[in-house]
């Protein structure tokens, strides 16, 4: 390894700008026509003044009614942003994971998370507490406690069994996941029949957005953004054999500890409000990868920028295609996913060139 | 090194024993904890009394031309095949010939020689209709989830409604078996059985008279289930007449949970409509999750929901007027969520609520 590439590795400050400043200004294009279409029409003018009269740049000028205002700043804008806010969580945990597995088909569900969360929110869902108490809800809480949960136990184990060996974490996930399901099927089946709130909860979906959750989500997600954020450098070197990257200097178990702590967390965070959404966390980091190159410090800014316009823009469809009857996001995220993905991978071939 | 896991570990373990302690059981042990306790009310029914916000119905119009009332029987609903003439009346008393005919959902004809004796019903609501005509004894074998009437419990169960012992049916060697989905129907067919589905009652309520008086037939008790089916029907007739002067009612979003609802082709849409409640739902396909921003736009003046916390918590809901009034209706799951002789007192029970001057 030449002295350049090396510094060229773990040089610091070297984050792709001008890619992130663009990836944010679509971003914002995207979540302002999120915002502005609906099941309900309202007139864009309307949108405008209803925000602007919140923020308190401008005072009211025209009369707008009521529900409309209710619909835009209750239902409509809080839902756009807890969208954003997940999808960005799930592109960068799924990069996350993808790199420190070294491992193309890793996703943020990959050791348990989704598991463990289905069986905390089965619980709970079928020993029929109130979901929520007060301001305080039960749902979110518990699947957030039985993902953490299952990868935790996932990774005791990995740990029993020598130094973490990825290998060994991804099977005792697999395993702790299988298991995890196989209680939510027991729990499912010998219970009260009306399961549809629980299975549409478990498809994944915004419907019960509120600005709370936002808010709940925004600290997990910052502390897990900066350390994932701040190890991207030790990332590129993992994905070489780890003699290399310890001869970098770089601790390795410490870093892989810590990548796996962030990304679980801000995965089961995202998780307990939204549900399980498939696809956003393996696509957008790959997305990205396909079209901008394998540095992390590229992969990882960038996945959590696609996967935040991706799912804003999957829900948008989700909540407009059938109205006035919703769709589960996850539905449209492999509907309009999949090719996507298949045509950049028919397109990388062709290419030949960047390990696909 | 390890500290942090097991700190975390120790963390959600915790908060997860505190959220299931603060429940108020464990988690099902037995199908039997999880289903709903019953709770046998004697008809006639005694409403209680719940104090209705004073404002939020609007009067009801009178209506300006006389609507014509339609027979509360579908003639076409009958399924019964007339040409061996099986019911003969003679002074009020009826009597059924048998052999018996009856059309299964598929319209194909099932002949019965004699009464079964030794029924497997794989259907709450069929269970419920066959005690109520005096003819439980003829069940041998029913699913897990049914639990009225009282007598039910006894009565063995092959399994939950949807997973099915055929082996343990076979077993019990039955002359007929009820089912009111089909996806086993085949493989009980295959194992030698007479398998009945009927006409399902899930798009208007108004022929569950029509099923009871099915059941009478089969399980030769045609006085009783008349009775059944006449009761049914004077309920209903006296619900639309009373309702018969006014244009309509108040409108109605009925949430089963996660603003999954109820549209018009559905039986609970049937009831909105008996009811003249306007159903904001009305253009769902059978059962629809409604976008929140419509629910809002929509606005409407009555919300019934199985878990009112719900909406209530909901901040974008505040503004709707049940929720002002805190006049959200938990609907009575016991008797709308099983189309048999009790529906009509769940039906009931929505009329008193939501017109407290037109009904007692």
């Amino acid at each position: 390894m030449s002295d350049n590439s090396t510094r060229e590795l773990v040089s610091i400050y070297k984050y792709p700008w001008t890619h992130i400043i663009t990836g944010i200004f679509i971003a914002f294009i995207c979540t302002v026509v999120a915002v502005a279409i609906g099941s309900v029409y309202i007139p864009v003018t309307s949108v405008i003044t209803i925000i602007f009269s919140k923020l308190d740049v401008f005072q009211q000028q025209e009369q707008i009614s009521s529900s409309w205002h209710t619909i835009i700043w209750n239902i409509r804008f809080p839902r756009v942003v807890l969208a954003l806010l997940v999808g960005a969580s799930l592109g960068i945990s799924g990069a996350t994971y993808q790199g420190l597995f070294k491992n193309p088909l890793a996703d943020p569900y990959l050791i348990g998370v989704a598991s463990g969360a289905s069986l905390g929110a089965t619980i709970v869902f079928l020993t029929g507490v109130p979901f929520t108490y007060g301001y305080f809800s039960f749902l979110p809480l518990a699947s957030f406690c039985g993902g953490l949960a299952a990868v935790c136990l996932a990774y005791l184990i990995s740990i029993k069994s020598g130094d973490t060996q990825l290998s060994t974490l991804l099977l005792a996930g697999i395993a702790i996941g299988a298991f995890a399901t196989a209680i939510t099927g027991i729990l499912m089946l010998s219970s009260d029949p009306d399961l549809r709130p629980l299975l549409s909860w478990l498809m994944g979906g915004f419907i019960r957005a509120q600005w709370s959750h936002s808010i709940l989500i925004i600290p997990y997600m910052t502390i897990g953004i900066i350390f994932i954020l701040g190890y991207s450098r030790v990332l590129n070197t993992m994905q070489l054999e780890e003699y290399y990257s310890e001869s970098l200097g770089v601790d390795v178990e410490k870093a892989k500890r810590v990548l796996i702590i962030s990304a679980t967390l801000m995965t089961a965070v995202a998780v307990s409000f939204s549900g399980l959404i498939g696809f956003v966390g393996l696509v957008a980091p790959h997305v990205v990868r396909l079209l901008w190159g394998t540095d992390y410090r590229t992969i990882l800014p960038l996945s959590g920028i696609a996967g935040a316009t991706f799912l804003v823009i999957a829900d948008l469809a989700a909540r407009t295609v059938v109205s006035p009857v919703e769709l589960p996001v996850g539905i449209i995220t492999a509907l309009v996913g999949s090719p996507f993905f298949v045509y950049l991978l028919l397109k990388a071939k062709r290419r030949a060139g960047n390990g696909y | 090194m390890i500290r942090p896991v097991f700190l975390l570990l120790t963390l959600s373990l915790t908060l997860i024993l505190s959220t299931v302690s603060c429940t108020n059981g464990a988690v099902p042990e037995s199908p039997k904890l999880a289903s709903p306790a019953p709770t046998p009310i004697p008809i006639p029914t005694k409403f209680y009394s719940q104090t209705m916000p004073a404002t939020p119905l609007p009067a009801p119009t009178p209506l300006v031309n006389t609507e014509e009332i339609t027979s509360p029987i579908n003639e076409n609903v009958g399924k019964v095949v007339h040409d061996t003439l099986p019911v003969e009346k003679s002074s009020e008393k009826i009597f059924v010939k048998f052999p018996l005919t009856i059309l299964d959902r598929e319209e194909k004809p099932l002949t019965f020689t004699e009464p079964p004796e030794r029924i497997v019903v794989y259907d709450a609501a069929a269970v419920e209709t066959i005690f109520a005509i005096g003819q439980g004894h003829r069940i041998i074998g029913t699913h897990s989830w049914v639990s009225y009437p009282e007598e039910s419990e006894k009565i063995e169960k092959v399994g939950d409604a949807f997973n099915m012992d055929i082996e343990r049916i076979v077993a019990l060697d039955p002359d007929l078996v009820f089912l009111f989905y089909p996806t086993f129907k085949q493989e009980l067919e295959k194992a030698g059985l007479k398998v009945l589905l009927l006409e399902s009652v899930d798009d208007d309520l108004r022929k569950m008279a029509n099923t009871f008086r099915i059941w009478g037939q089969i399980t030769n008790a045609p006085n009783e289930a008349e009775l059944l089916a006449k009761d049914f029907e004077n309920r209903v007739m006296q619900i639309e007449s009373i309702l018969a002067p006014y244009d309509s009612g108040p409108s109605v979003f009925q949430d089963v949970g996660d603003l999954w609802t109820p549209g018009d082709n559905t039986l609970m849409g049937s009831v909105f409509n008996l009811l003249k409640l306007q159903n904001i739902s009305h253009d769902v396909a059978n059962y629809g999750q409604l976008s929140p921003e419509v629910i809002i736009d929509r606005n409407p003046q009555i919300l019934i929901s199985s878990n009112p916390d719900s909406i209530y918590q909901n901040s974008a809901f505040q503004e709707l007027l049940p929720v002002k009034n805190n006049s959200i209706f938990k609907s009575n799951d016991d008797y709308l969520s099983i189309s048999g002789p009790r529906f009509i007192l769940g039906v009931e029970e929505l009329a008193l609520e939501f017109y407290p001057g037109l009904f007692k």
